[in-house]
């Protein structure tokens, strides 16, 4: 009996993706409030090949073009991606698909580190920074308090990383009670629903790095993650270390959260929904899973801060939207019958 | 292949489970452990596959002790069926089959076009190529029970270690599942198992262990060691050994426990 090579069909699905999302980000170019023609966008964006002998493009649209646009628009991408790879990632350690990326504390250690850094009135990078370092340290201690206890490691990840989230929560909280009401309050308010409206080119290189990292660590482990799942003695018995394993899986993981909230704020469903929906297109192996997650994830979020920025008139915080719609197409994904 | 194991002690915490278990293992042959409940046998495995580690005693693999090799060297050697279970994630049949050749990747490597093509045939092999592209979650128990035993043929590990691997099973499909361990038998492969069905080591010429809370009750050829006797001691009801004739003319022998 011959056996279709589903390995073909998803190389295929991976091109498309890929397109879609090169498609999708030149459309994005065009779309925001200061208007560009189609034409103008073209012209701009080849014109630096021409040694800009090609059009006299407007300064503005030059500088909303490169300045703005195009390293939210990247922004966007590699945020979605990451969130989505992360969320991925976890789900594959913690054996549960209903895992998201802040299981472990990330989203609301950054939460925390954010809302102290804007409370001291702290520059955006600062911010950002502060938000970063949150992140890792939550995480750094949950796995360090968990260490410490008798039940099994996932479990005890999974107990200290609830525990530290409510400690953060309440930090947040408290630190939006007793701020400036003009000032601090809604600033950490805005924080929180997340936005790339504040996205720059410093804050892209910062984060680059330890993307990067997480990503290639992730990449590099997709395959163990495969055996993992099947639970620590199967994973030992075909011949890998679990606990070891899961460690370094776990950190690029949160590398890469770390990086996207330090990025775009808290920003909800996409770890959660995208690798489903990836699972659903793909299969669970995630050898297909890791590259087909990240470009859903990219293309995403790119098309929700799309909405973002031109639904109204004013920028929408992001997770009002990755919510608003994500929420109920997952829950139409999860109850249609398989076929 | 030869695997020794030599006055075991050890359990979960402070108190030993397993107390003074020996036996041992040559190339192509088939031990079964039989026991009650609770009585240990799911232990045994643990320490052979090094989930465990004996507070007393030895276990040696081709004379070598088993502590002594890298994790990714021993799973060359002994692979795991479990019960048939279930996956959280929806894998496909070639996907776990694949798995089996994890030992044989690089550290960070990923399987290859090769270990695609292995798993293939190891499907062809044991003739469930048209399950490859399934759903392994939405398999019957004893396909799953099938995939796992063709995993553990592509990991290449000669001593396969099953867990009751007929459990939940219907006859049809524990026929199936006995069926293809003889043939791996036969095939070289020495098999360690648990089982809780008497009738299966005594259709059989194989190897038993029977233990009773730990300890050794006897171990030795089925024919000799599966007695009345042996089995009212480690099951506290009485229990007959019966010679009967199939519908072929065949002799074999059953196990019937009396119901009082």
């Amino acid at each position: 009996m011959k056996i279709s090579d589903k390995r073909i069909n998803n190389r295929n699905l991976i091109l498309i993706l890929l397109f879609g999302n090169i498609l999708l980000s030149l459309i994005s170019i065009y779309i925001g409030f200061y208007s560009i023609s189609i034409k103008e966008v073209f012209l701009t964006l080849i014109n630096p090949l021409f040694n800009n002998n090609l059009i006299n493009s407007a300064p503005q649209a030059v500088t909303i073009i490169f300045n703005i646009r195009l390293p939210r628009i990247f922004s966007a991408l590699i945020i979605g991606a990451a969130l989505a790879v992360s969320g991925a990632a976890y789900q594959g350690m913690f054996k549960n698909p209903l895992v998201s990326p802040d299981i472990l504390g990330v989203s609301s250690g950054a939460g925390f580190g954010a809302a102290l850094a804007i409370s001291f009135g702290l520059p955006y990078y600062q911010v950002q920074l502060s938000a970063f370092i949150g992140g890792i340290i939550v995480v750094f201690l949950t796995d360090f308090i968990s260490r410490r206890m008798k039940f099994n490691q996932i479990v005890n990840l999974i107990l200290i990383g609830t525990m530290l989230n409510a400690v953060c929560t309440s930090l947040i909280t408290l630190l939006k009670y007793i701020g400036d009401t003009n000032e601090t309050l809604p600033a950490i308010t805005f924080w929180l629903m997340g936005s790339l409206s504040k996205i720059t080119k410093e804050g892209v290189i910062f984060t680059i790095i330890p993307m990067i990292v997480g990503f290639t660590i992730i990449y590099i482990m997709r395959w163990r993650i495969n055996i993992l799942t099947l639970g620590d003695e199967e994973a030992q018995s075909l011949g890998i270390n679990p606990k070891l394993n899961r460690s370094i899986i776990i950190f690029g993981a949160t590398l890469l959260s770390a990086s996207a909230v330090c990025l775009g704020g808290i920003i909800g469903w996409i770890g959660l929904m995208i690798p489903h929906i990836g699972r659903k297109i793909s299969g669970a192996n995630y050898k297909t899973l890791y590259p087909i997650t990240a470009l859903l994830g990219s293309g995403f979020l790119l098309i929700m801060d799309n909405f973002a920025r031109a639904l109204l008139n004013i920028e929408i915080p992001i997770s009002i939207l990755t919510s608003f719609i994500g929420a109920p197409f997952f829950i139409l994904l999860i109850s249609k019958k398989e076929e | 292949m030869k695997l020794q194991i030599n006055n075991l002690y050890g359990g979960y915490g402070k108190s030993d489970i397993l107390k003074g278990i020996s036996f041992s293992v040559n190339t192509g042959e088939i031990l079964y452990i039989v026991g009650k409940n609770g009585s240990g046998k799911s232990t045994i495995f643990k320490f052979l596959l090094r989930f465990l580690t004996p507070s007393k005693g030895e276990i040696l693999l081709n004379d070598k002790p088993i502590e002594t090799y890298s994790t990714k060297e021993f799973a060359k050697f002994i692979a795991y069926i479990p019960q048939s279970h279930n996956t959280v994630f929806g894998y496909n049949v070639l996907d776990i089959v694949m798995m089996g050749r994890t030992p044989h990747l690089t550290n960070l490597g990923s399987p290859s076009s090769e270990d695609y093509q292995k798993a293939v045939d190891t499907l062809k092999l044991l003739g469930i190529s048209h399950m490859a592209n399934k759903n392994y979650t939405k398999l019957s128990g004893g396909e799953r029970q099938l995939v796992l035993i063709a995993r553990a043929i592509c990991q290449d590990a000669k001593l396969l270690i099953m867990d009751e691997p007929t459990a939940n099973l219907d006859y049809s499909n524990q026929q199936i599942i006995l069926n293809t361990i003889q043939k791996l038998s036969e095939s070289g492969y020495t098999i360690i198992m648990s089982t809780h069905s008497i009738d299966q080591p005594l259709a059989t010429s194989s190897k038993i262990l029977l233990i009773k809370k730990g300890k050794s009750i006897a171990y030795g050829n089925t024919t000799e060691t599966l007695t009345s006797d042996f089995l009212e001691c480690i099951y506290g009801i009485p229990m007959d050994i019966l010679s009967v004739l199939d519908r072929n003319g065949n002799k074999r022998n059953v196990c019937l426990p009396l119901i009082s």
